[in-house]
């Protein structure tokens, strides 16, 4: 690249080679139609609206994709380039859907806008025949009459996603959109990203039902609600209701967006949304096994004020704990919270309540990869973000689908494989990767340990350590290089079923690598050996100095919105936050002191975790639970048990959005504030702060939960009122407590919340308001008391419930990309309950035909604790074997048939592994009055 | 003609000489009308044009070109009248059939111009606009040369057109 000089519309002007034309112009504030064009998108140069005229030569160029050079003479807008560009706009709309911007579907048709913009019009050229609507997706309407086949859809399906999804047929007139093999868009392979809706410049794809036809009266920038990627989102409201959702340019999105954060945006406003508060009626016994459907489940309850149900919720919490004592109560936060509700509520616990018994889903996700990084390596977040993988020359998945749980991650993954990386998914299940992948390693399920230790067996006999870096930077290689000896990839291939050569060529290629990368997600977790998945992990990137340099590290891939912040802000019953170990002296002195209380306030022992509350709950031990946005009847495992343990206690006190499977059990139900009604920091996979801006007021009596918190507080004794919390405004609460936050976890001691209003996003660490905040950490030291990282050699453990000749089969569970978690908010969203509508078990085909099945049948999957029966669906991606179903399914609740066997180490239950057997058959599950895709039936009426 | 076919001859030979001497003339009462020098692309001369070499770089003045050298006469006979608007007709839709649809000029353009040349009378105005546009800003050469034959009927044969 060097720097040219060249005569741009009369004037010199200074250009990089490697700019285009366009772009030059556009430095220099000259405005060029452009339509196929558009920053982001590789150059296209198809549709012509661009051309300029270059001094000598015979034609026009588009100055798209037209190389600044050495001298050129370049006329954006002299009369020869002036008629073209009017020209084209003229044929091309002419052609539109309509002879008027009313005939439009989006406001800002940008063939009109041009074609305003340059007095060009009415077209003087005959309509072509136009194509019929394709309205065959729930999410998309395709109306190919407003289409001027610019190819914008097809490279942002393409280039952007790596979907594959849209391509362009037929010649000439005939050139045409078309899905797959010319399906219609709901038939296709779409995954719904709406990229391509994003990308449209005349609305011709664009929100269904005339969405993307509506004029906002605002645009709110926000965030996403939903995953660990941390999507920048502008949100378009009208009537306080959102109707669009539209990419930003955040750091980890880039503008882009998956089906969840474009269209699941609707749930705050389902006609089951919480606006009063709700107390149990006398008569109305909890009923643990959950038969009945929401609207039944109402009928339970009956409303009450605020003081009330307060009063009623504090009131007994009290009486539990000076009754039995602080360990009879116990709190679950949220990782949908912000940072500001996850710290004031692990400090409500830790006064209010008096002990640590405060956790979060944290500990059904990554517990077990924290426990092991912060053993290894001092910090339990990501060394490197997911970006990353853009600079590494070989990244490894293992244990993820990012395809489906953190989409917009995926398509930096499918983005970099294009550029050149290779990418290793390791994985008993295929995905979406597996097929831009350079190796698939289909390990046997519950075999982490083997093929890793296998990969190190190579990694340390052939030589291929980093001698330099595990001599800086580590301790205790002598005991991996031993007890790796034993596991030769030779012995290790019957185990875990890949071939010795496979497992030799990757361990060569990840050690050898300029920059390699591995990210991770619930399956190495979420086993009894999961802590010791991770260590082997760890060890990888330990032996190989493949760590501390940017495109390089460990990233295990943090599935909620905000489960880093809520970990860091110290919603787990052993840390503090900042992850000081409760049992230390000097943390408890610290914490205490910044919160101006006696140190012995603070309980020196750690809390129970998420499923020991529950085993306490079932044993009477613990009679007190309030529950902040989670939903434990359907995420924990063996949830029959949960739900009974739940309906043994006296007092539970759930806050949430609607009445789910957990507050149907609850003594006061308490109506909170969603995502989109609230001001709040986030912390995404990747360390980076952002910030959530409210986007829709408050509905009825629904209260911000920050001021919930607050008011329970002061049930059990607590003044905060020094927060300023108000019932539906805590705008001016938020900072206080970001700001307390800030002075509590040196971690973000930098980000002052006046940095985070104005920039939005800042990394941390962050040590002070000039550092700009590490975006790859470990690049010299490792936060340990040595500062040098530890290996911690793990050996083979074997699931807790291994399949035998009665219950045969592996049972997987996880998610799919329509619905977040336990379904509680896309199972209420039109769009997504749409295109997902009924409860699946996924099957290979050749497993469903030896039980006699085709897809569509109905079935009925049973373990040792109990049975679900839902729909067969042929999925060759799912090893023979094995059986996946996701936990989203209210009416076929897979987690009632998981294993509570806990990692000994992180008390993560064994969600990937158990013993399962199906049988053709069943009761059909219903919906009850949600999900089967009824929603949006509702609305259409 | 005559001998219709494949001829090797001297580039420079006129249209007039490729007739008499290489394809035995015109047939039995047919006179010479029209003629296309160089394939679809190249444009339609009439008679009176049948003089000029037919090379490389002889025919710009014309608004044509030699392109394929693949040559078309168009007759005129007591039983039959070829038309050059006729045929610049048949080769716009050939171009909107053969247009690969990746830019706007010949996709639409072809498509367009096809249906101005439908009418009886053409508005040359519009058709002259339309087929600069093609020219400058089409990328490859088949959009750019695709409005030739109609441009030639409107400089040749506009007694054709009332």
């Amino acid at each position: 690249v060097k720097t040219i000089s060249l005569q741009l519309d009369g004037r010199t002007v200074q250009a990089r080679s490697d700019q285009t034309l366009w772009e030059v112009a556009r430095e220099q504030g000259i405005e060029i139609p452009h339509l196929c064009h558009t920053p982001g998108l590789e150059p296209a140069g198809n549709c012509r609206a661009c051309v300029v005229e270059v001094e000598g030569e015979r034609t026009l160029a588009a100055s798209c994709c037209r190389r600044a050079s050495e001298g050129l003479h370049v006329q954006t807008a002299s009369p020869r380039a002036r008629r073209a560009q009017k020209m084209v706009l003229e044929l091309l709309e002419g052609d539109l859907c309509g002879p008027a911007p009313a005939a439009d579907y989006i406001p800002d048709n940008e063939v009109r806008r041009w074609a305003r913009a340059l007095g060009v019009g009415p077209s003087r050229f005959e309509s072509r025949a136009q194509p019929s609507a394709d309205l065959s997706h729930p999410a998309i309407a395709v109306n190919l009459d407003a289409c001027i086949q610019c190819t914008r859809c097809l490279r942002a399906c393409r280039e952007e996603q790596g979907n594959d999804v849209i391509g362009l047929a037929g010649r000439g007139a005939h050139a045409r959109i078309v899905f797959d093999m010319e399906d219609a868009l709901g038939g296709s392979t779409c995954v719904a990203c709406g990229e391509c809706i994003q990308a449209c410049p005349t609305g011709a794809l664009a929100p269904a039902r005339g969405a993307g036809a509506l004029v906002a009266e605002r645009e709110v920038a926000s965030l996403c609600p939903y995953c660990g990627v941390g999507c920048q989102v502008t949100y378009h409201v009208q009537d306080d209701r959102i109707v669009r959702a539209e990419g930003r340019d955040g750091p980890a999105n880039a503008g882009r967006l998956c089906v969840k954060g474009r269209f699941g945006f609707d749930y705050p406003r389902h006609p089951q949304r919480l606006t009063v508060p709700l107390i149990r009626r006398a008569d109305a016994p909890k009923d643990p096994t959950l038969s009945a459907d929401p609207e039944t489940v109402r009928s339970w309850f009956r409303e009450a004020s605020w003081e009330e149900a307060l009063a009623a919720a504090g009131g007994a919490l009290r009486r539990i704990r000076d009754t039995h004592g602080p360990k009879a109560l116990a709190g679950f936060g949220s990782a949908k919270g912000s940072n500001e509700e996850a710290y004031l509520f692990q400090k409500l616990v830790r006064l209010g309540f008096g002990s640590n018994n405060v956790d979060h889903c944290t500990r059904l996700c990554h517990a077990s990869s924290v426990a092991a990084l912060l053993e290894g390596i001092g910090s339990g977040a990501v060394s490197n973000p997911v970006r990353d993988v853009e600079q590494a020359e070989l990244v490894i998945i293992i244990g993820a689908n990012p395809t489906v749980n953190h989409p917009v991650a995926a398509t930096w993954i499918k983005n970099a494989v294009r550029a050149g990386t290779r990418l290793v998914v390791m994985d008993p299940r295929g995905s979406e990767l597996t097929r831009h992948a350079w190796r698939h390693l289909a390990f046997r399920p519950d075999t982490d340990v083997a093929l890793l230790n296998a990969m190190l067996h190579v990694i340390v006999e052939e030589g291929l350590v980093d001698e330099a870096f595990i001599a800086a930077r580590t301790e205790g290689f002598e005991a991996l290089r031993e007890n790796v000896r034993g596991y030769t990839p030779e012995a290790m291939a019957g185990v875990c079923g890949i071939p010795a050569e496979t497992i030799r060529e990757v361990a060569r290629a990840y050690a050898t690598s300029r920059g390699s990368m591995i990210l991770w997600g619930m399956g190495v977790s979420q086993h009894v050996h999961g802590t010791d998945n991770a260590r082997c992990l760890i060890a990888l990137a330990l032996a190989t100095g493949q760590i501390g340099r940017p495109g390089t590290g460990l990233h295990p891939l943090r599935g909620q919105n905000n489960v880093q912040g809520a970990s860091d802000a110290g919603l787990i019953p052993m840390m503090y936050p900042d992850y000081h170990r409760v049992g230390e002296e000097e943390a408890r002195a610290r914490i205490a002191q910044a919160w101006g209380v006696e140190a012995s306030r603070l309980d020196r022992e750690p809390g129970l975790t998420v499923v020991e509350v529950m085993k306490a709950a079932a044993d009477g031990r613990l009679r007190g639970l309030y529950v902040m946005g989670e939903n434990p009847a359907m995420s924990d495992p063996d949830a029959n048990h949960a739900r009974a343990a739940m309906a043994r206690l006296e007092m539970l006190v759930v806050q949430d959005l609607f009445l789910t499977e957990t507050a149907s059990l609850a003594d006061v139900v308490l109506p909170a504030s969603a995502f989109h009604e609230k001001l709040g920091t986030f912390t995404n996979t990747d360390r980076l702060v952002q910030l959530a801006r409210p986007v829709l007021p408050l509905p009825g009596q629904a209260r911000q939960d920050l001021w919930i918190v607050t008011a329970m507080a002061r049930e059990l004794g607590l003044d905060w009122s020094g927060y300023g919390a108000e019932p539906t405004d805590c705008t001016q609460a938020v900072p206080h407590v970001f700001e307390e936050m800030r002075r509590v976890m040196p971690s973000i001691g930098g980000i002052s919340w006046r940095r985070m209003a104005d920039a939005g996003a800042v990394t941390y660490p962050c040590a002070h308001e000039e550092d700009p905040g590490e975006v790859v950490v470990f690049t010299d030291h490792f936060p340990t008391p040595s500062g040098r990282a530890r290996f911690v050699p793990a050996d083979i453990v074997p699931a807790a419930e291994r399949p035998d000749a009665e219950y045969p089969l592996v049972l997987i569970t996880g998610r799919q990309l329509e619905h977040w978690h336990t379904g509680s908010m896309t199972r209420r969203s039109g769009v997504l309950d749409a295109l997902e509508p009924d409860p699946v078990a996924l099957l290979h085909p050749l497993e469903l035909e030896r039980l006699g099945l085709v897809p569509g049948d109905l079935l009925t999957l049973e373990t040792r604790r109990g049975h679900v029966s839902l729909w067969a669906r042929a999925d060759a991606t799912t090893p023979e074997g094995t059986v996946f179903v996701a936990f989203c399914w209210a009416e076929a609740a897979i987690n009632r048939l998981t294993n509570a066997a806990l990692d000994p180490v992180a008390k993560i239950p064994e969600f990937k592994y158990c013993a399962a057997r199906v049988r053709p058959g069943g009761v059909a599950p219903e919906a009850g009055s949600l999900g089967g895709g009824r929603i949006l039936q509702v609305e259409l009426a | 003609v005559r001998e219709p076919g494949v001829k090797l001859a001297p580039a420079g030979i006129t249209l007039r000489e490729l007739v008499d001497e290489y394809c035995g003339g015109m047939l039995p009462g047919h006179a010479l009308y029209a003629y296309l020098p160089g394939g679809a692309s190249g444009g339609i001369l009439p008679a009176r044009l049948a003089d000029v070499p037919l090379d490389f770089d002889t025919l710009q003045p014309h608004g044509c070109f030699i392109g394929s050298a693949a040559v078309i006469v168009l007759s005129r006979s007591d039983a039959h009248l070829d038309r050059a608007s006729d045929a610049a007709r048949n080769l716009m839709r050939f171009f909107e059939d053969e247009s690969c649809g990746q830019c706007t000029p010949c996709r639409v353009g072809t498509a367009k111009a096809g249906a101005l040349m439908q009418a009886p009378q053409w508005d040359a105005a519009l058709l002259g606009e339309l087929s600069q546009v093609m020219r400058d800003a089409s990328i490859c050469g088949l959009g750019q040369a695709a409005p030739n034959a109609p441009d030639c009927v409107l400089r040749y044969f506009p007694e054709e057109l009332v």
